[in-house]
């Protein structure tokens, strides 16, 4: 397999993440496409890790995934606790800073 | 440093009263200022007699040099003006103090109260041992604040805050011409030290300078002197600032007797006294002075002939007592204006302690005809009176005769005589003023008898402070005075309060004679009188009042300053401020700050749709930037 076929996949794992954050209304699903791109982008790394010959790619990798576990402990703990105060997870209904 | 603790022991008490005073010490904050006082006044009278055996002391401790070789200096001068100073000042504070302990027992403000005694007797302090101008009007400022302080004691009371103001403001305008003073002073000696600007080469040369302000030419001298002098107009509540001293007497009474007495209007009279090298050079100036001083003595006199606020009648008697003594030392018998200062101190303090101590009997009623007879429901305030007002009559051997009849023959003899006849008609008028108080109020039946019954002696802490003054204002008089006009005072102060050029013809012995009886026959005259109108004949003063009604009315009216300052000065400046308020500031100054925030908020308001508050069309927002900021890089 190219290099080509990686990017396309990891182009394609990105747009589905983009166009769920955009149109998904409930916070967890829309969380969980964040994640979905920022697998796409570890895809890709990894792909042109192996493309150059070169170990840094993957080594972000695993930062990435490090700093993604916390981000997530981190964003699940504020939807929690959302949840508490409005007994919902539904983005329409966060809009207090309205303008 | 001796000297120097006498400044420092009411610094102390300050810093513990004023810090420790409210959650501590309260109701105790008495023995910590009237121990630091009692120590002043021991130091005082230990540096008194030091200066007695000729010791003396100029000394800085430091200078603070700001640009073009100006010093400020810090330091104290201890010389004979300073040491009698000092002796009145912290004897009439310490009796005040412990008379404040009866007077104040129930007050809220206890410990506040003493904190304040505390700062008036240090400003006092700070200006009389300073040995510069600059310390000079540091402690007059001090002075000035603690007086709006303390007058404004009872500060919830609307006349009382009042007056505070009126004294502060009062004050200042005259403090704006000391300060052009002390400029002048700075800039043509290029120094603030007594020691450097009272030199007579120095002075004699700067004589005749003269400069030239809008086309007229200025003598600088005439012109530092009187701006000198308008300070001492303000705190010695001369003629035409002298409004704010009667009104001063919303404060508590202690406070009166010391702003009357010993601190506050002495400054003024010290100011001409210390600085008597300079003023006695400008003979236009000394004019002035003199001047102002009779104006001041006799329009004080006039009005406190009818008064019935008892506490307004001592008032003036003090506003015309203080124009004597600025009359003395404006026809250079500066030795005479100090010593008239020195046994003022004395009975004017005893008689405002005395009108406390009525007071305190009549439940703060002040007015004279409610009260009469209080001679026998309270023996010891009503001979302590009496001597006060024997004094202040100017009869001998008590202590204002000495004095009073020293400023009279030197006036006489220094060929003010204008100043002299105006003297000598006040010493009348005093006398039967003072005497009409007393009469009104210890003589005669009760007027108010509710009030009368309730009337008691009062504690002994203030019956002895009254006493302590009475034993002075006897004693005082022929202790430093006699023989007249070579007493001890005149040899103590001498050395510093005789310039060598001024010479005073001295008067016959027979001239002499017939003044001192004529100023004694003035004296008895207006008790005679007193006792006629408010003894014998009571329905006189009301016939007597009828008959001269315009000259009556001027006199009950104070002749109408109060009204001319509100016409002439206070309203135009209402009416000014009132149209800076609303047709400057609201219109012109707001509306441009206005407009600014109106264009603001038009913006905002419609930029504001732009904020949605949902999520998704921030990121859509963002997506959409970042995929039009990577096209236009890249096609480039």
């Amino acid at each position: 397999m190219s290099l080509e076929h990686y990017l396309v996949l990891s182009a394609i794992v990105f747009g589905i993440g983009m166009i769920g954050v955009l149109i998904q209304r409930n916070l967890i699903l829309m969380f969980m496409s964040i994640e979905l791109m920022l697998v796409a982008v570890n895809i890709n790394l990894v792909a042109f890790s192996k493309y150059l010959h070169t170990m840094v790619g993957q080594v972000f990798v695993v930062f990435i995934m490090c700093v993604a576990a916390a981000e997530a402990a981190v964003g699940l703990a504020l939807i929690l606790s959302f949840y508490r105060n409005k007994e919902t997870i539904n983005v329409d209904e966060i809009n207090i800073l309205r303008g | 440093m001796l000297e120097l603790w006498i400044l420092l022991f009411p610094l102390i008490a300050i810093v513990i009263n004023g810090f420790f005073g409210k959650k501590y010490i309260k109701r105790n904050a008495h023995y910590v200022s009237i121990t630091a006082v009692l120590l002043s006044l021991l130091l005082s009278i230990v540096v008194f007699i030091k200066v007695h055996f000729g010791y003396s002391i100029d000394k800085t401790f430091y200078e603070l040099v700001i640009a073009n070789n100006i010093k400020i200096p810090f330091g104290i001068l201890i010389d004979p003006l300073t040491a009698i100073m000092l002796v009145v000042v912290t004897f009439i504070s310490s009796v005040v103090h412990i008379y404040s302990i009866g007077y104040m027992a129930h007050d809220e403000g206890f410990h506040r109260f003493f904190t304040y005694l505390s700062i008036f007797t240090l400003s006092m302090l700070i200006l009389i041992t300073g040995n510069n101008f600059l310390l000079l009007f540091v402690g007059w400022e001090l002075v000035g604040l603690s007086s709006y302080l303390l007058i404004g004691f009872w500060f919830h009371k609307r006349s009382a805050s009042d007056a505070g103001k009126k004294a502060f403001i009062t004050n200042r305008i005259g403090d704006f011409g000391f300060y052009i003073g002390v400029l002048l002073v700075l800039v043509t000696f290029k120094s603030l030290n007594y020691s450097d600007v009272f030199n007579i080469e120095l002075i004699e040369e700067v004589k005749h300078v003269t400069f030239s302000f809008f086309g007229m030419n200025i003598n600088l001298l005439n012109f530092m002197t009187l701006a000198l002098f308008c300070g001492a107009i303000g705190k010695s509540a001369q003629f035409p600032l002298h409004v704010w001293l009667p009104d001063a007497m919303e404060g508590p009474t202690p406070v009166s007797a010391l702003i009357h007495a010993a601190t506050m209007v002495t400054a003024g009279v010290y100011l001409v006294a210390r600085c008597n090298p300079l003023f006695s050079e400008s003979v236009v100036t000394s004019n002035v002075v003199v001047i102002v001083g009779a104006a001041t003595a006799f329009l004080g006199a006039t009005i406190g002939l009818t008064q019935f606020d008892l506490k307004r009648i001592l008032a003036y008697s003090t506003v015309s007592q203080l124009g004597y003594m600025i009359m003395a030392t404006g026809t250079g018998a500066y030795i005479a204006g100090i010593f008239h200062l020195f046994t003022h101190a004395f009975f004017k303090g005893l008689l405002f302690l005395c009108a406390g101590s009525v007071m305190h009997a009549m439940q703060n009623n002040i007015d004279v005809r409610e009260m009469g007879g209080l001679r026998k429901k309270m023996p010891i305030t009503f001979w302590t009176y009496l001597i006060a007002c024997i004094a202040i009559s100017g009869i001998p051997p008590l202590a204002g005769f000495w004095s009073k009849d020293e400023i009279l023959a030197m006036s006489f003899a220094s060929g003010h005589r204008f100043a002299w006849f105006i003297g000598t008609i006040v010493a009348f008028m005093t006398a039967f003023y003072m005497f009409r108080s007393l009469f009104l109020v210890f003589y005669g039946k009760p007027r108010n008898e509710h009030l009368y019954n309730h009337a008691h002696e009062s504690p002994s802490s203030m019956t002895t402070s009254l006493v302590i003054l009475a034993f002075m204002a006897i004693i005082v008089g022929p202790l430093f005075g006699y023989p007249l006009e070579n007493g001890y005072i005149h040899r103590f102060l001498g050395p510093v309060l005789v310039p060598g050029h001024l010479h005073i013809p001295h008067l016959s012995e027979g001239l002499s004679l017939f003044l001192m009886m004529l100023s004694i026959f003035m004296g008895i005259a207006g008790i005679a009188l007193a006792y006629i109108y408010y003894m014998v004949k009571t329905d006189l003063p009301a016939k007597t009042a009828g008959l001269f009604k315009p000259l009556y009315k001027l006199s009950y009216n104070k002749w109408y300053f109060d009204e001319i300052y509100k016409s002439v000065i206070i309203d135009p400046i209402v009416t000014i401020s009132k149209f800076m308020w609303k047709g400057i500031d609201v219109n012109v100054i707001d509306f441009i700050v206005n407009s600014f925030g109106k264009v603001a908020m038009f913006l905002g308001s419609m930029f504001r749709t732009i904020q949605t508050g949902r999520i998704q069309t921030y990121i859509f927002t963002m997506i959409v930037g970042v995929i039009v900021m990577l096209t236009v890089f890249y096609s480039f």
